[in-house]
């Protein structure tokens, strides 16, 4: 038996990255925001970095790298830390040739990623609704390269591979039958290899064609969402991860609509709440005009409420707070912990901007076990114990 | 009310900052014995659907409360630590109790008290989380490490009995067999004084038990309130299932047994519980003709049969030991109460025991070697290695032991009055300790210097196949006798400490003796000469007066404690583990030790010894010649400087007269104004005299001018001129002079002596 399968938040404020592990030590990101690390900002590339593996050419690598949306706050230091390009071009930071082209301090090797995981939004062009950023056409400009890649060769190495999620509307993506995956499908490995451990139910997002559904075709609409299973000890579904970008109500509400017959693709043990925790998932009304009129979306809260027994409810956001600050909200903060606090679930609500305590944020990981996905201790050493000493760590006054 | 006792208030404070805990709270505490108990609830973290169901499969909750009761000897000793009388008692690592009491887990591998005194209460805690977690997960054991047996830790009695032996009885089908137990009873010290404890061996042999033969296998004598004696053991095993299968323990039944109806429940859930209430009726029938007498221990030891070996065992037999607290002629006087104690084994002092405590492998080919001399050094050396599971098989000395070795011997003193302490031989003395450390060995009150080697009990002594004789008789006669028998083939390691402790030599012979103890002695002369401290050791003189050790008796042996002794022994041992291990050296090894100014470090120079040339004198075949290593390069270097003219030197070194061998250790560069021709090489006189007094000064007269080697440019060997120059060198006083020719292909040499 290989290592415990983890499942990993780091804390980057509003935004998401998170890291799946697998016990075969096969790796999924999704997403990423790494800022430059600061007293306010963690240095999660280190974190990330630590967590992965190198290939025989001494390149850091993940499996599989899936981008919800290509917004910002979930693509952040894509450039900067990962290699969008054939692998042929990849260069080691100690090469010269590198030297050029290095960014500021930045003497880390590129993280290779093997296999796109990538929404179909790529084939569209930016929309009056929809600006880009440059992390985001990185990612845009990469995944074409891989699609052509594909078109070219109908066959892919690592480093090449892609796989679509979701049609596209307009049959743009008609002739990918090899690397499209479309809602309601299940992926069962990870970089054109299959995983015991693992199979994916794409939940969204769906094709969308019609005029009026533009708005809905904006940018956080679109988010990949869905739902993982890990199995462990024989246990198929030790543990069903529900993520789902930065999805808003109405998607959430057509997925129910989807799923209401048997919403075992929405069931869950952990989920990252959408958009950081924002109300605009749960509600079509505003938080900071409404305040407690607010209307819960039944459908939507349905959709996300699929807890199962004992079940953790994630916010990868800033430090919730009573503020009319949207995301994340606390109103919505208080809907989610409804939903795991009822005595069918006895769950926990979690906030990567607490974990372990505000101020101190370390990543946030969950071990997988027979039991379902078990927080992890953050470990102290035995003779620390009631020994917080202040010495050299704060000013000490001596009259 | 008194506050609570500082040192517990502490462990509170200590317990309250701990990130596993989540609470913590007096229950209870005693001003006047200092005695309290903590209440501390302890969190372990529970994957989602076990924590929100409020506990693991195996029953461990998110939050459970631990008890931690401190005796009034806290700190000193760690606080007890139980868990809730209904905790899941079927996990592994869980320490004897009785059923129905508070679980007490075993939560660390060695003494809680020594954790806790070098990492802090708060260790002890984390101890007690860890476990909890490991309990929850039910991976308290490692199924890759193997099966953890019962825990026995807190036990007082112990019964030592070789396992392999009582597996050897177990049979496909379940049964019984009684064994000779000897016993110590002593009373409890402390608290406890009331009771006893047991110590214990099992003999391997099966009796065959009945009324008639009982009484010759019990009985006890009590002696200084010890109660010493003999009984009996049962061993029963189990079978098979009525489906043919092997019956399989893979239950842990932590120890809960404190009677004898308890203990035929355990031995049901063991498949073996029919047998022993046989064993039981069978002993009672035996006992039932003897008149009344004292309590006497039966030792019951159980087999379980588990699914996987045990930790550090390819057997998955678990043999379980009691002690049950029998009588005569009622053999259980309280029926199924009677008490029932469990009780600790351990193996038998022997070879594996031994080695896997000194870290030497199992699976090693025991060396055969003889120790020669078996005083201070030999018999610590030939200890060590015993110790060690690689004992000598042979012992040499002809001596006794005498009172004063007493002051630097391994062998402890004698039990009896004065007059016992001559009887053994050393050499029986150490063997006979080496045979109690479970390892054969023969020890020989036999004068070595005697020997004749084809004749018993020599042949073993110097048998062929050895790995190696280590001499340590520190005698210079033993040295030159073994390296003249040439039917000793075996490796001679020679170990000595010279003047007071201050040096100490080891030196390992080469393949085929070669170097042998006399050229690496005359290579230890060179070496230390060539250093200055050394070299004033070997000018020291010895005492003129031997040191008196009775009336009239002197002992040609000086003055030194045994820790001195102890620091040489003990470091040349180590190299003998080494060559035992990883094989002899493949040349000759010369070790030379010392002690530092301050007395106590100890370094040692290790000196790879190549072998030397052999050479036999053309004119007497009685005289042989040793050129070290370091002597022979000179010369070809030398030789091939000068390849059309001859060339030569000055030969350095020592003879042993009464042996006839000559050693070269070095050879000196021809003076200045020698002459170097094709027909003949004039030695000069330049700087000559300043060498000699030069190397007398610095050897202390241990190594010498010799003689003089030159070249030969054609294979011819000694001319009319060369035993012209020998006999000269001879009479002027210099006898035997040796001179030593350098042939194309080899070496031709003349020996000459005064007569």
């Amino acid at each position: 038996m290989g290592a415990t399968a983890t499942i990993t938040f780091f804390p980057v404020d509003n935004g998401d990255m998170t890291l799946i592990t697998l016990e075969s030590g096969c790796n999924i990101l999704i997403d990423c925001n790494i800022r430059e690390p600061s007293d306010d900002a963690r240095d999660v590339a280190t974190d990330l970095r630590k967590l992965l593996k190198s290939d025989s050419e001494g390149r850091p690598y993940v499996d599989v790298f899936l981008l919800s949306h290509p917004d910002q706050d979930h693509c952040r230091g894509l450039q900067k830390h990962f290699h969008l390009a054939p692998l042929s071009e990849y260069k080691k930071p100690e090469s010269e040739d590198a030297e050029e082209d290095r960014d500021g301090d930045e003497t880390e090797p590129k993280i290779v990623i093997r296999e796109m995981w990538s929404s179909p939004m790529v084939f569209r062009r930016a929309s009056k609704l929809h600006t880009l950023c440059d992390d985001a056409k990185a990612w845009n400009t990469e995944a074409r390269r891989r699609v052509k890649h594909f078109r070219d060769n109908e066959s892919a190495e690592d480093g090449d591979r892609i796989l679509v999620l979701g049609e596209d509307e307009n049959g743009k993506t008609d002739d990918l039958e090899d690397i499209l995956v479309k809602v309601g499908g299940l992926i069962t490995g990870t970089n054109g290899k299959s995983e015991a451990t693992l199979s994916t139910l794409l939940l969204a997002p769906n094709p969308v064609g019609d005029e009026e559904d533009e708005e809905l075709r904006a940018k956080n609409q679109s988010s990949v969402i869905m739902q993982f299973s890990i199995a462990c000890g024989g246990v198929p579904d030790a543990c069903l991860f529900l993520t789902g970008g930065d999805a808003e109500v109405e998607i959430w509400e057509r997925i129910w609509a989807a799923h209401k017959q048997n919403p075992s693709g929405l069931k869950y043990d952990l989920m990252l709440t959408p958009h950081h925790c924002s109300w605009h998932s749960l509600s079509h009304d505003s938080w900071s005009d409404l305040g407690e009129d607010v209307k819960v979306s039944k459908d939507a809260r349905k959709a996300l409420g699929q807890a199962r027994e004992g079940a953790f409810v994630i916010a990868s956001s800033k430090v919730i707070s009573d503020e009319d600050s949207d995301p994340p909200c606390a109103r919505a903060a208080r809907e989610y912990r409804a939903i795991v606090n009822v005595k069918e679930v006895k769950g926990e609500f979690l906030n990567t901007a607490s974990h372990p305590a505000v101020g101190k944020v370390a990543p946030m990981v969950f071990d997988i076990t027979v039991g379902g996905p078990m927080l992890r201790k953050s470990k102290v050493s035995a003779a620390s114990s009631g020994s917080g000493s202040a010495i050299g760590r704060q000013p000490l006054m001596h009259g | 009310m008194q506050p609570l006792r500082a040192e517990v208030a502490d462990a509170l404070v200590v317990a309250l900052a701990h990130p596993a805990v989540d609470d913590a709270r007096v229950l209870s505490f005693d001003t006047a014995s200092g005695a309290a108990v903590l209440e501390i609830d302890i969190r372990t973290e529970l994957p989602s659907r076990w924590r929100a169901n409020g506990s693991s499969p195996s029953g461990v909750r998110s939050v459970e409360t631990v008890h931690f009761e401190f005796s009034p000897a806290f700190p000193s000793k760690p606080p007890r630590i139980v868990l809730r009388p209904d905790f899941n008692r079927s996990l592994p690592h869980i320490n004897p109790h009785q059923e129905g009491d508070a679980v007490p887990p075993c939560v660390y591998w060695g003494e809680l008290g020594e954790l806790m005194h070098r990492s802090g209460f708060g260790a002890i805690v984390t101890q007690v989380a860890d476990w909890l977690e490991k309990a929850a997960f039910d991976k308290l054991i490692n199924k890759k490490q193997g099966w953890e047996p019962v825990r026995r830790d807190s036990v007082d009695d112990t019964v030592v009995f070789n396992r392999d032996e009582l597996e050897g009885l177990v049979q496909k089908t379940e049964g019984r067999v009684f064994l000779q137990l000897s016993y110590l009873s002593y009373p409890a010290s402390g608290a406890q004084a009331e009771q006893c404890h047991v110590f214990a061996f099992i003999d391997g042999q099966p009796i065959a038990l009945s009324r008639k033969v009982i009484k010759q296998h019990l009985g006890a004598e009590i002696k200084d309130g010890i109660e010493k004696g003999l009984s009996v053991a049962v061993f029963v095993w189990p079978g098979k299932s009525p489906a043919g299968r092997p019956v399989v323990c893979d239950k842990y039944l932590p120890e809960t047994v404190s009677n004898y109806g308890e203990l035929i429940r355990r031995a049901d859930a063991y498949g073996c519980g029919v047998r022993l209430g046989e064993a039981i009726k069978w002993l009672q029938n035996c006992v039932s003709g003897l008149k009344s007498q004292g309590s006497f221990p039966v030792v019951v030891v159980l087999c379980a049969r588990r699914p996987l070996p045990l930790i550090g065992s390819d057997s998955d037999l678990e043999l379980i030991p009691y002690r049950l607290d029998a009588s005569a002629p009622v053999l259980l006087p309280s029926g199924d109460g009677t008490r029932v104690h469990p009780v600790a084994h351990r193996d038998p002092v022997g070879l594996n025991l031994l080695r896997r405590m000194s870290d030497i492998p199992s699976e090693l080919k025991s060396p055969v070697y003889t120790v020669l001399g078996c005083g201070s050094v030999g018999s610590k050396i030939a200890l060590h290695l015993a110790r060690a599971g690689i004992g000598p098989s042979h012992l040499v000395d002809k001596r006794s032991l005498s009172p004063h070795n007493l002051a630097r011997h391994a062998l402890p003193p004698p039990e009896g009055p004065v007059v016992d302490v001559a009887v053994p031989s050393k050499s029986k003395a150490v063997a006979a300790l080496v045979t109690k450390l479970g390892q054969r060995a023969v020890g020989y009150d036999l004068d070595i210097l005697e020997v004749v080697p084809q004749t018993a009990p020599f042949r073993n002594i110097f048998a062929v196949d050895q790995t190696c004789i280590i001499n340590a008789t520190a005698s210079h006669a033993a040295r030159e006798h073994l390296a003249a028998l040439p039917s000793v083939r075996s490796r001679v390691v020679d170990v000595a400490i010279l003047r007071g402790g201050l040096a100490g030599i080891c030196a390992i012979e080469g393949p085929v003796r070669n170097p042998d103890c006399l050229d690496l002695m005359a290579e230890a002369y060179e070496l230390m000469r060539q250093d200055s401290e050394l070299s004033r050791l070997l000018s020291m003189q010895d005492p003129d007066v031997p040191e008196v050790v009775g009336q009239g008796c002197g002992s040609p042996t000086l003055r030194m404690s045994d820790a001195k002794v102890s620091m040489y022994a003990a470091a040349i041992s180590e190299r003998l583990v080494r060559a035992f291990l990883n094989g002899m050296p493949l040349a000759g090894e010369l070790l030379i030790g010392r002690i530092g100014g301050d007395g106590i470090s100890l370094t040692w120079r290790s000196e790879v010894v190549p072998g030397v040339q052999v050479v036999t004198a053309e004119n007497d075949r009685t005289w042989v010649i040793r050129i070290a290593d370091r002597a022979h390069r000179k010369i070809i270097a030398d030789v091939a400087a000068y390849p059309r003219i001859e060339t030569g030197g000055v030969v350095v070194g020592r003879v042993s007269s009464t042996r006839r061998v000559i050693f070269v250790t070095d050879v000196l560069p021809a003076p200045n104004n020698s002459r170097r021709s094709a027909g003949m090489f004039v030695l000069g006189t330049e700087g000559v005299e300043a060498a000699r007094s030069e190397y007398e000064r610095s050897s202390a007269g241990t190594l010498w001018l010799l003689g003089t080697w030159h070249s030969h440019l054609f294979e011819q060997g000694g001319s009319s001129m060369d035993y012209a120059t020998a006999r000269q060198i001879a009479s002027s006083g210099q006898s035997p002079a040796l001179l030593l020719i350098r042939r194309p292909s080899g070496y031709s040499a003349i020996v000459a002596t005064g007569r």
